[in-house]
């Protein structure tokens, strides 16, 4: 199995993907109109970038095709348990980074 | 949106395969439902950027099969690291292939190399600038003589001061070959090839040529003895040495490029000098005006006495010619350009033509190679290769012959433009620099490159329409080999109809060039020779008495030239008079009206001469009716000739001889009628001409008839020295052979039969290519059905003759829609054809009998294959 870490660190995209999907399955189409309204258009991916992300998060299997599906037209993704502690790890993984960036930004502890 | 539905469904052929198949159709409406999201520009913007994005991302796209067997050791991507794989596995496959290789190689160098021969042709005469610092100001000047001699004197002296004075001109140079100085004959003349000029030394300015080494000519080098104050300045003036220049390539010839020789009297064989001429400098490489010159020898400038100028800043062409009205005006291009050198743009289409039956060839060749290569596809295909990588290899491959017949073009192209050019007659080629340059390798480059898009996109054709699994059992085209067969026949007709168009469009230019050497000119050109006399030139200033002295001497050197060359030996007979087919451009076309009564309407518009009453004789005219007047009546009466041309039209009111006729206003009594001849051009029909006779001509020519024979030919050398005794200040000594000027005059249907001969005859081995690869494609096809023939008893030679028959039929149509097509063509060229209709029996006749034996020959060599077909291995194949 493999371990989580060895995915980090996500891309912008992948990230935004992967939470997407943790909060609700969802098709194609359907998730890059929600990336775009999270990030309030700063990332607006084109189709063939979202789709080059698909298929890797499919291939390192952080997702996968869900088995229910009501319009056989429309593919519609879920996230695996692997994609969730993907997830995880990268959202602590950059927890650790804000905290890093605010020792050094905060005017007390600068350096002069 | 449904353009960009295209462009990306296109874009997405880039993804992997299976990769696509899975996604396309969701991505495909993903990215039009994004586009539809914008409007305006930016809907088109967002459409790049998806196109874009799907190209870049494509490499990265994991595809589900692996590539097994022939592929790159991983990872090399698709579009960088790869090549280097690709690349030997171009060179494997063309050298495995190697007849079919150098076939095409040597088709498509072959056709580039001539187009690009006769592009450099095109080129060099039409489009190609003249290589000249501001050549577009650079005008050339000419003031006919036979303007100058229509016209009052005053007006002459007025426009010839006018012409020195102007200030819309900045520079005035003259330029003029000088064959004068050459010795007759000599071979030295014909081992150097000496081609003097005689350039005033402002030329070298008004040109803005520098010198390669030495210095130009200066004012001093051309001054001669009058131009000398004192006494002793015109003893020493006498004494000098002239000064010269020499060409480049003259220099490194003969000279070995020797730096010391400048500066110091050097010695040309052949060259008429009184003393060793000095060697001033030498021009820059590839400087030969005028006319293809080589050695350039001072004459004064002389502000009325000019044929090139530069214009001033600021001033035009227009603005020239409407300050100097009757004097001829026109840029040096044009006029350096030949006069018929547009009527090429025939030929330039016919070679349009031959690139597309190169093309054409190309593309049935590689339509067998595709063929050829199915199952080679097919099993790449099932093993999982990409159409993608599939087609890179075919344009890896076609970089690689499109590049192998560019260089085997370039080393070709020169020496078949000097083929074609010294087959061109010299008044269409002389002072062209014509030889294959950057330009023209930027052509040959560009039709490679459309050669290679060929080379590329016919296998991806085919791949694109089978399946792997129908390529590697052979199969092209599913349910499609009628459309294969056909498509293949259709382009061995598509060929042999444009082969025939062209070698239609060459018998018809040598129908009309055979028809134009026969016109009957009225006289025979063979002994006779043509001396173009000064014009009267009028001093511009000086006093009364002065101007009235020296037109008394002109008019005496003019009574003297005449009996004093017929007196010489060889000299069979001369008169002064209009030197029939000379320089037809630069004579005035100028007619004036004949009214037989008067207060009539005219009758017809003639040519008026004057000549004195021997030159029909001498011309070789029969004198149909009437006589020669006698010196008695012609000092008591005005008397003219005229042709049987106006003799026709004058007869109407009754008869001709004794008749009184106005011609420019002035009266003369008909003499006699001469038979026609040719006036201008033998193209043209037959004009009526009137020749005043005068006892002393002043025409611009003398004509003479030499004796026949050794004594004839010595003859020539005499007549330029008594010329030169009675004008010693005269400019040129020029004598023109009217045999020579009978050539010139049949120059342009020459030089237009001759390249559309070469191009037809190079698309003979083309066409004689196309039957045979169509035959072996048809035999390959049919080998089954060829196989059960002979196995059930079919003599081969009989299978052999129904094939032959088949691709017959094929060469037969194309012969007969390209000699419709031809004969179309031909109403387009009706311009430039001579007595010969569109449709011409001889034309037809020339096509049919030298494409369809070759065709038939071709067919049943390539037909040998039939006997090598073993029907127990053919029908055992799959």
């Amino acid at each position: 199995v493999p371990s989580p870490h060895d995915l980090l660190p996500l891309t912008h995209l992948m990230y935004a993907v992967l939470l997407l999907l943790a909060e609700k399955t969802d098709h194609p189409y359907e998730l890059v109109r929600r990336v775009r309204e999270r990030s309030g258009g700063l990332i607006d991916p084109g189709t063939g970038s979202f789709y080059s992300v698909l298929a890797r998060a499919q291939q390192q299997g952080m997702i996968r095709e869900s088995s229910a599906q009501a319009d056989t037209r429309r593919r519609v993704y879920e996230i695996t348990p692997l994609g969730r502690r993907a997830l995880a790890a990268e959202a602590a993984r950059l927890a650790s980074q804000v905290k890093a960036a605010h020792a050094v930004l905060t005017p007390g502890k600068k350096r002069t | 949106v449904k353009v960009f539905r295209t462009l990306y469904r296109l874009a997405l052929r880039a993804w992997p395969r299976d990769f696509r198949t899975r996604h396309q159709d969701e991505a495909l409406q993903m990215a039009e439902a994004r586009v539809r999201e914008e409007a305006g520009l930016r809907r088109a913007l967002r459409a790049a950027r998806e196109l874009g994005n799907a190209l870049r991302v494509a490499p990265a796209l994991p595809s589900y099969r692996r590539v097994a067997i022939v592929g790159p050791p991983a990872g090399h991507t698709a579009f960088g690291g790869a090549m280097p794989f690709a690349l030997r596995l171009a060179v494997r496959t063309l050298s495995r292939q190697r007849t079919l290789t150098v076939a095409v190689i040597t088709t498509v160098g072959l056709a580039v190399a001539t187009n690009t021969a006769l592009f450099s042709i095109f080129d060099g005469l039409l489009f190609r600038p003249l290589p000249f610092p501001g050549a577009d100001r650079i005008v050339h000047v000419d003031f006919p003589a036979e303007i100058r001699r229509a016209l009052p004197p005053a007006e002459v002296r007025l426009l010839t001061s006018m012409l020195g004075e102007t200030t819309l001109i900045e520079l005035r140079a003259s330029a003029a070959p000088a064959a004068l100085f050459l010795e007759e004959g000599a071979a030295a003349v014909r081992d150097w090839d000496l081609r003097p000029a005689r350039v005033s030394p402002g030329l070298f300015t008004l040109l803005g040529i520098q010198p390669m080494a030495g210095r130009l000519l200066t004012a001093e080098d051309a001054s001669g003895p009058r131009d000398s104050a004192t006494f002793g300045d015109r003893i020493e003036s006498v004494f000098r040495s002239p000064v010269i220049l020499i060409s480049y390539e003259l220099w490194q010839a003969h000279f070995g490029g020797d730096l010391g020789i400048i500066g110091t009297p050097i010695e040309l064989p052949g060259m008429l000098f009184q003393r060793g001429p000095v060697l001033a400098g030498v021009l820059p490489r590839g400087f030969d005006f005028p006319g293809g010159a080589n050695i350039w020898i001072p004459t004064r400038d002389a502000s009325d006495r000019f044929d090139l100028a530069r214009l001033a800043p600021g001033a035009s062409i227009e603005q020239l010619r409407a300050a100097l009205p009757g004097i001829r005006i026109t840029p040096l291009r044009e006029h350096v350009r030949p006069a018929g050198a547009f009527a090429l743009g025939v030929l330039l289409a016919a070679t349009g033509l031959l690139v597309l039956v190169a093309w054409v060839q190309v593309a049935a060749l590689l339509f067998a190679r595709a063929v050829g290569r199915a199952t080679e596809i097919g099993v790449r295909l099932a093993l999982g290769a990409t159409r993608f990588r599939i087609a890179r290899q075919f344009a890896m491959e076609g970089v690689l012959v499109a590049g192998a017949a560019l260089l085997l073009a370039w080393t070709l192209a020169p020496a078949i433009t000097a083929t074609a050019v010294a087959l061109l007659p010299e008044t269409t080629t002389r002072g062209q620099s014509v030889a294959p340059d950057v330009r023209t390798l930027a052509f040959a480059g560009l039709v490679s490159l459309a050669g290679v898009l060929v080379l590329t996109l016919v296998p991806i054709d085919i791949i694109r329409r089978s399946s792997p699994l129908a390529l590697v059992r052979g199969v092209l085209f599913e349910n499609m080999r009628q459309g294969a067969a056909r498509t293949r026949t259709l382009m061995l007709v598509t060929q042999i109809c444009i082969t025939a168009i062209l070698m239609y469009m060459a018998g018809l230019s040598a129908q009309s060039y055979s028809r134009v050497s026969a016109v009957d000119l009225g006289f025979d050109p063979g002994r006779l020779v043509g001396i173009p006399m000064p014009a009267l030139s009028m001093l511009v200033g000086g006093s009364e008495d002065d101007r009235r002295a020296s037109q008394k001497r002109q008019m005496q050197q003019f009574a003297e030239s005449l009996p004093a060359i017929q007196a010489l030996p060889g000299v069979a007979a001369a008169a002064s008079g209009r030197l029939p087919l000379y320089a037809t451009a630069n004579l005035s076309d100028q007619r004036f009206d004949v009214v037989a009564e008067s207060d009539t309407p005219p009758i017809a518009s003639a040519r008026v001469d004057d000549v004195t009453p021997d030159y029909p004789s001498v011309l070789g005219l029969r004198v149909t009716e009437g006589r020669v007047p006698s010196p008695s009546e012609l000092s008591s009466d005005r008397w003219a000739f005229v042709n049987e041309a106006l003799a026709r039209q004058l007869a109407h009111a009754g008869p001709v001889v004794g008749r009184i006729i106005t011609v420019n206003k002035r009266q003369r009594r008909v003499a006699g009628v001469v038979s026609d001849f040719v006036v201008a051009r033998p193209d043209q029909s037959v004009e009526p001409v009137v020749l005043d006779l005068t006892q002393a001509a002043q025409s611009a020519f003398m004509l003479v008839k030499l004796e026949p024979g050794l004594v004839g030919d010595r003859a020539v050398a005499a007549i330029r020295t008594t010329l030169d005794r009675i004008w010693p200040d005269r400019a040129s000594r020029e004598i023109v052979h009217l045999s020579a000027l009978a050539n010139t005059a049949t120059a342009d249907y020459r030089s237009r039969a001759t390249l559309l001969t070469l191009i037809g005859l190079l698309c003979l081995p083309l066409a004689v290519t196309g039957v045979t690869g169509a035959l072996s494609y048809g035999i390959q096809q049919r080998k089954r059905e060829i196989a059960i023939s002979v196995a059930v008893g079919a003599a081969p030679n009989r299978v052999r003759r129904r094939l032959v028959r088949q691709a017959l039929i094929a060469v037969g149509s194309g012969l007969i829609v390209g000699t419709i097509g031809g004969i179309l063509m031909g109403r387009f060229m009706s311009a430039f054809l001579f007595q010969v209709g569109a449709a011409d029996p001889f034309a037809i006749g020339t096509t049919v009998t030298v494409l369809l034996p070759i065709a038939c020959v071709a067919a049943w060599c390539a037909s040998r294959r039939v006997a090598t077909i073993d029907p127990a291995l053919a029908l055992r194949e799959p």
